[in-house]
Order: C-alpha cells, then structure tokens, then sequence
C-alpha cells in the first residue's frame, strides 16, 4: 500500500491541491472560501458557546478563553470529519476512473485525506492567528502539534479506508457515517468540557477513540503541556491498526470491488 | 508481448446489494446471486510488432477482456501475462480535467499513469505538433469539440511509445483527416515493435490494421485466426443469431422439387422468420401469416454472398376480399437509406384475386447485388387503388426491422464492383487495327 502510495505522490499532492484550488471555481473569490467557511463555522460556535452560553476554562483569560479551548477542538474534528466523510465517498466518487484505469484503490482515498489535510492546516493557521489576537502566545509544546494532527488524519484515512471501500458495496454506508459523525462530534468534549460531564460518563470516555487526539490537542493549545503517555500510545495504535484493517478489507474485496462501481 | 491464458470473468448479480451482506455473514453458505460469465476461458497471445483485432457483437465481453488487460478490473479464472507498459486508449481522455488546458492536462495524464514529468517534457513538442490544436492547446479543455478532445488523448497516447496499445472503439470520433493521420501513425508505431490490441465495429479497419483477429460471442471465443475470415465469419455469427440454420435432409433433390416442398404452408409456418406483433402496422386485410429465407441450396440462412440469391417465401392470407393484390420488400442498408423496393404489382407479376380465407404462397427470389454489409428488409403486402396514382397503394399488412441480412465477399478476391449496388453495365471492345 505504501509503495503504491509512493508512485502515485505526485498524482496525489497535484490533485489534492487543485481540489483545493478548484473546490470553488466560478465564484469571484475562489480559493479564499477555503478560510471564510472555517472562520465563519468558528466564529458561530464561539459567539454561541462563549458569549451566549457562558463557560469558564480555567488557565485562560476570561471572555475570549473559550474560545481558544473550542477552536483546539473544534477546528481539528473538522478536518478529522471531513477526512474520513470524504475518504468514505472516494470509490464512489471516482469510480469513473476506477472503472478504466489501474491506478491502486487506495491512491483516491490518500488524494482525498490529503486534500482534507490540506483544509485542516488552512484551519490550524486560523487557530493560530486567533491565539494570537486573544493574546494566547505559542509555547514549547506546540511543537508535537504537526505529530498529533499527522496521526489523527492516518486514524480519519484508516477509517475512510474501511467504510470507502463498505460504501461501494453499500451506498448506504456513505449516509451512515455522516449521521454517526454527527453523534460522534456530540460524544466528545469539545464544544463543552470534559468536567462538565457526570462522573459515570466520564470514565466511559476512553472508549471513544477521537478522544485522545482531541484530548492532546487540547492539552497542547490551552494548558500547554506535553500529551501523557498513555494518550501517545493511544493515538499510534489508532493511527496504525486502522488504516492496516482498512488494508486487509481492500485487499480481501479488492476483485469485486470495480465490478461494482 | 500479450499472453493470455484460460481467462474468465464472472459478475455477481445481486437483485438487493445487501444480499452480498447477507452471504458474507452465512460466510457464502447461502447462495443469493446469479452468475453473469462475461468472459469464459479466453486464450491467446499477440506479439511484438503485432496487431490483433477482437471483434463481437455488442456484449459479447470486449470491453471487459480490455478493461482486465488494463487491469481495471480483476479476471475471476486464468492468467494474463504483459510484456512492457501498456497504454490503453480505453482510458482516452478520462483524466482530463475540464478547468486545465490541453497542455496541462498532458502532464496530469502523465501523472495519473505514474510517469515521470521528463519523460512528457521531451515529446510536448512534437505532441502539440501532431495534435494540431493551434491555439486551443493552451485553452482550456472545456471549450474543446470532442473531435479536438480525442486528438489532444490520441496525440498522447502515440507519443509516448508504449510497448503495449490498447484501442477501443473511440478512434473513429475523429475528422477524416486525423483519422487517416492516426492510422498512418498507429501502423508506424506497430512496425516499430508495439504489440496492439484493436478493438472495433469497424470490420473494415480491422481488417486493414490487423493481420489476425479473434471473434466473442457471449463471452467465448468462437475463432481466432486470420482477420479477413474473421471478419467475414463475424458476419456470418449475425446472420444465424436466429435459430434458423435448419439443414434440409434433402440435399440431392432439383430445384424443383425443392420447390415442391419448399412451397408447402406447413413447411413455411415451421420455418418462419417473423417473430409476431412488433413493428408491424396496416389495415390486416391480406395478412402475412409466415414467411421463410432460404439460399439456392433451400437452406434456411440470412447470410449470403454478394450477387448471390436468397429466396423469400411469403404465405399470405385473405381476410376480406381483396382485388389485385400485391406482395413486395424493402431493403434497407446500415444507416436507413432505401437500397432498393419493389413488389410483385411494379414487376407486373398480377397476383390472382382473393376470397375471405385464400391462402397464398409468393415466391420472390431477390439477388443481393449489394456491397457486403448489413442490411434490414421489410415484408408488406398491399392492395391496388384504381382511383389514385399507380405508386400510390393501401398498406395491408407490413412487417418492418427484419433481418438482418448479411451479405458478405471475399477482400481478397478482386470485387465485382464497388459503391452501394451494381448497376447493370455492359461492355464491348474491339482492338484499334494498326
């Protein structure tokens, strides 16, 4: 899989970035949607989540704090949601050039978790500069940020991979996991805090593995701290086993999976 | 080098996608699909400077043996061993993206194939040449015409010297010009060592490109062999799709006494080629009830040489009754033009009058002095009308979309005459004395 990965690099990182490029051709601004849809998506949650429903985080200026522990949260999910919703489509999707050419499967669902990486690091950018305006300055820690979101999207292609290549055989499956997205995205802590939730939640957390990885970056961002340990072996499991099962299941349905398309 | 061995494809139908489910949980202990063998046990090979032409009827599993010599798709049995890189024409211009130039989108085509940028920057020049775009080159593809379109692919595909070709169909969408051009081109680079895979209806282009062929039909490869008999026994697999090549025993009898028996209703019912209400229309008065094709031989065929006969043997039937009948056919060629009509009332053969329940038995032997091909015939039976213009008749019962008939001829014999129909033509000499 990586070997083929590797051929087909320039492929991949062309046309992940004229996705990027083109996603919006035809409207006057183009490209510059790319950081107005994020920003406006930050921007609602913030006024909703810090101004109407008011919460405290400690280690953070009063105000605009929540806003930063969201955005750490919030602005990573949306890349790891788009990636594996995307990553899910990517055989349907391209199936008019699976149907001809013999370009590896795998090869779609890297070009679209590379063109979802790419939006999340426009993201990332925009949490940055708004650390910066909210007077939250950088520290050492956030140097393992580019690690961890590394990580969380090889989990977001792992999963794409698995349910891509369920969704050819059921279209179903692409609507499935939109909605379970959806469930996921409330099961976390990122909109709210983890304390809020009563201690009987609390210790069902770690059965949700996004949790980790927003966990860290939240750890990272807000109290600027190093991920524990255990989090760090979490999130490389995660990283690992899931793209290695979204390998086997290619690999094992691979000869029927054209036919289908 | 293309070696192909025992190759077979089969497709699962599942009336409900989640029956795949359904037998992956039984771990395919319950059965829920039906089997569709697209290919079964296809072999051959091609070599070096070689091109094999794979002609068939539509279905017939031409596409699916190209898409898994492409690798598109995995064959279920066999083996499939290419020699060098193959390009394939099947996948002309499916990279293409409409926002990029002609120029850019050549190098993204390179890319999609997992070829180094270099290896494009060499050829540019002499691609931008061939393709003959002018300034579109540099235009998005977009505002392109599909003609331009398949030259800007076409032009690719040459130039990157494959030592495997792949061709479908999509070659002839060109103008006549870029046409001749790509085949001048496509012989070049086959003399040059490419083996070639050509698949097309063309049959003339087959026969002109390639020096052996193989048939398909319903997945199986009925013949390989020498692409001028291929061709003419592909014509021959349309004639008798029909279940109508019933030998008669009775080889040894005259004409005549073919005649005798030939000419019996329940001979013609048995052997009837109409297959009931489709495509039929007039008022029903003399009705077609059967009608039989047969060669000289009184074998039933809808395959013939070209200026040889077939025989049509029409039982009519009178419903009513009906003064000065007439019987006639039309045949049509391969794009719907009239060849050629007449019936029994233009060749002032008067058929007797008829009485409500008459039945009659019209003979009409018509000799296919036509170019080889396909063709459709209709049968129609129609009635006098003293009142209006002599070509002006009332439409009793007409069968359209018969056929098809096949006319074929030897291309290595020298052909009687060429374009759409011989016309009678005499000639006489006599040597200038000194």
């Amino acid at each position: 899989m990586i070997f083929s990965i590797w051929k087909y690099r320039k492929f991949i990182w062309k046309s992940a970035a004229r996705d990027l490029w083109y996603r919006y051709a035809g409207s006057s601004i183009g490209f510059l949607w790319n950081v107005i849809n994020p920003l406006c998506q930050i921007m609602i949650y913030t006024i909703v989540f810090s101004q109407l429903m008011v919460i405290r985080i400690p280690n953070l200026p009063s105000g605009f704090g929540f806003a930063i522990y969201l955005c750490s949260g919030l602005i990573p999910w949306l890349g790891f949601s788009e990636t594996v919703s995307r990553c899910t489509n990517s055989f349907v999707e391209n199936a008019n050039y699976l149907r001809k050419l013999a370009i590896p499967e795998q090869v779609f669902v890297a070009q679209n978790a590379g063109s979802s990486f790419f939006s999340l690091m426009i993201g990332m950018a925009l949490l940055v500069a708004i650390c910066f305006i909210l007077g939250h300055y950088p520290a050492w820690s956030w140097i393992s940020l580019p690690l961890v979101l590394i990580l969380l999207q090889g989990f977001g292609f792992g999963l794409g991979l698995l349910f891509g290549v369920l969704n050819a055989f059921f279209r179903d499956i692409g609507q499935v996991v939109n909605l379970f997205l959806q469930l996921w995205f409330w099961a976390t802590p990122i909109v709210y805090t983890e304390n809020i939730l009563p201690e009987s939640l609390k210790s069902w957390l770690f059965l949700n593995p996004a949790y980790p990885f927003i966990h860290s970056l939240q750890a990272i961002i807000v109290d600027q701290v190093w991920p524990a340990g255990n989090m760090w072996a979490a999130m490389i499991l995660l990283a690992f086993v899931f793209p290695l099962l979204g390998y086997l299941l290619l690999r094992k349905l691979r000869p029927e999976l054209r036919d289908v398309l | 080098m293309i070696k192909v061995n025992g190759l077979s494809k089969k497709f699962k139908i599942y009336s409900n996608p989640w029956y795949r489910g359904l037998e992956w949980v039984t771990f395919g202990r319950k059965k829920l699909h039906q089997e569709f063998w697209a290919l079964r046990d296809i072999s051959f090979a091609v070599n070096g400077g070689e091109c094999l032409g794979i002609i068939g009827p539509n279905g017939a599993g031409k596409s699916t043996l190209l898409k898994i010599l492409t690798r598109a798709l995995y064959p279920t049995a066999g083996k499939f061993e290419i020699q060098g890189r193959v390009l394939s024409l099947l996948e002309l211009g499916t990279g293409f993206n409409s926002a990029l130039t002609g120029r850019q989108n050549l190098y993204n085509s390179v890319h999609l194939l997992g070829l180094p940028r270099e290896y494009l920057e060499d050829r540019i020049g002499d691609i931008e040449n061939f393709a003959g775009l002018g300034d579109f080159f540099d235009r998005p593809v977009r505002i392109y015409s599909s003609g331009m379109y398949i030259r800007l692919a076409f032009s690719l595909f040459v130039f990157l010297k494959p030592e495997v070709l792949i061709i479908d169909e999509t070659l002839s969408v060109g103008d006549v010009f870029f046409q001749q051009k790509s085949f001048a081109k496509m012989r070049e680079i086959i003399s040059g060592g490419t083996t070639c895979l050509f698949v097309s209806h063309d049959t003339a282009a087959v026969q002109n490109i390639c020096q052996r062929a193989i048939l398909l039909e319903k997945g199986e490869m009925t013949f390989i062999g020498d692409a001028v008999e291929t061709v003419s026994r592909y014509f021959g697999t349309i004639g008798s799709n029909r279940k109508n090549r019933v030998s008669l025993e009775k080889k040894d009898k005259t004409v005549d006494e073919l005649d005798d028996i030939l000419m019996e209703p329940t001979e013609i019912m048995t052997h009837n080629i109409l297959s009931g209400r489709d495509n039929r229309h007039g008022t029903g008065e003399l009705e077609i009830v059967a009608a039989r094709i047969t060669d000289k031989m009184g074998q039933d065929t809808m395959q013939v040489e070209m200026l040889e006969y077939l025989t049509f043997y029409l039982l009519l039937r009178a419903n009513d009754e009906i003064a000065s009948p007439s019987a006639g056919i039309h045949l049509f060629d391969r794009l719907g033009n009239v060849v050629f009509a007449t019936g029994t009332r233009q060749l002032r053969k008067t058929l007797p009058d008829l009485h409500a329940g008459d039945e009659i038995i019209v003979k009409i032997e018509l000799k296919l002095n036509v170019q080889p091909g396909e063709y459709t015939f209709s049968l129609g039976t129609a009635e006098a009308l003293p009142e209006e213009s002599p070509n002006v008749a009332l439409i009793h019962d007409r069968h359209n979309l018969l056929g098809p008939i096949v006319v074929t001829a030897d291309y290595n014999e020298l052909m009687p005459f060429y374009g759409i129909a011989q016309l009678p033509m005499d000639v006489e000499f006599s040597k200038v004395k000194k």
